[in-house]
């Protein structure tokens, strides 16, 4: 069987992994625009080059769109655009279904808290609120240890604390 | 309801660990938009694309390029003093006269710009045809 063209993969990647890919970018950045950005950039690229010598893609677009996410964090910063506070409330929805869906303004209130930790926290707290993962699950997927992963975890948590109640 | 809950807690009162979490799973990161899937997979281009735009590109560029070039070329070989090297003798051995030295000048510059053409020609070809 011939080996899949580049774009058909990436279609068929997209259609699997896009989503979540695109919802990982978008905790990071804090901003729905700059998410397409960057998941944009990481499936241009994998059209173009393909995915050659990939064992894991799964893993490989995932550490592909985080690099995506902190390169375009780094030229925020560097270019003097605020990150913290820059982000859209958009980029945070009420989990359909829920029982007890959440009201506009507390949305509106926590996109506004999130948006102002550092990418790192908004991170992890993606791993392990939004994707359930476990510290060392989460620790292996960024390449850093469990403990600074929990580390970021608490301090998330503190100041998400301290925002929301201040 | 926990909405009314966080209404009414005293802003000096932070909310516990598990009711801040139970709060961040009430929401979560956006999804992609619709027309994501199309701006990506439609707007990205393959090697093939690629090759096919470069040769074009390349095609492109002769097309254009050559007669602008030539006539530059003409243009900056005819002013005077441009060519100077092998004129003289020529000039002399037409009579030496002032018509003569323009003359010569002529005939350098149009040997000149045949050559220059042909080597381009030459290059032109090997490009599209490798």
């Amino acid at each position: 069987m011939p080996p899949a063209e580049p774009e058909d993969e990436a279609a068929r990647l997209y259609d699997s992994l896009g989503e979540a890919l695109y919802r990982y970018a978008s905790m990071i950045l804090a901003d729905r625009e700059a998410a397409e950005d960057a998941v944009q950039q990481v499936f241009a690229a994998l059209v173009a080059r393909g995915l050659r010598g990939v064992s894991d893609p799964e893993r490989y677009l995932r550490r592909a769109v985080r690099n995506a996410c902190y390169s375009l964090l780094r030229q925020r910063s560097s270019r003097g655009t605020p990150v913290a506070g820059s982000s859209d409330a958009d980029f945070l929805e009420a989990v359909p279904g829920n029982a007890d869906p959440v009201s506009h303004e507390i949305r509106i209130a926590l996109a506004a808290a999130i948006g102002d930790l550092p990418g790192e926290q908004r991170e992890v707290l993606h791993l392990h609120v939004f994707e359930g993962r476990t510290f060392r699950e989460s620790a292996e997927t960024i390449g850093e240890s469990p403990s600074t992963v929990a580390s970021r975890y608490r301090y998330a948590l503190a100041k998400l604390r301290q925002t929301l109640s201040g | 309801m926990n909405d009314e809950r966080d209404a009414e807690r005293a802003p000096d009162e932070p909310p516990h660990d598990e009711e801040l979490v139970a709060l961040l799973r009430r929401v979560r990161p956006a999804g992609p938009r619709p027309e994501l899937r199309s701006r990506i997979l439609g707007a990205s281009v393959g090697p093939r694309a690629l090759a096919w735009a470069a040769a074009a590109a390349a095609l492109l560029a002769v097309a254009v390029g050559l007669p602008v070039w030539t006539s530059r070329l003409a243009a900056s070989a005819l002013r005077p003093g441009a060519i100077d090297m092998p004129v003289q003798p020529l000039a002399d051995l037409m009579g030496g006269t002032e018509d003569a030295q323009r003359a010569a000048v002529l005939i350098m510059a149009t040997e000149r710009l045949r050559a220059e053409r042909d080597a381009v020609r030459g290059g032109a070809s090997a490009a599209v045809n490798p």
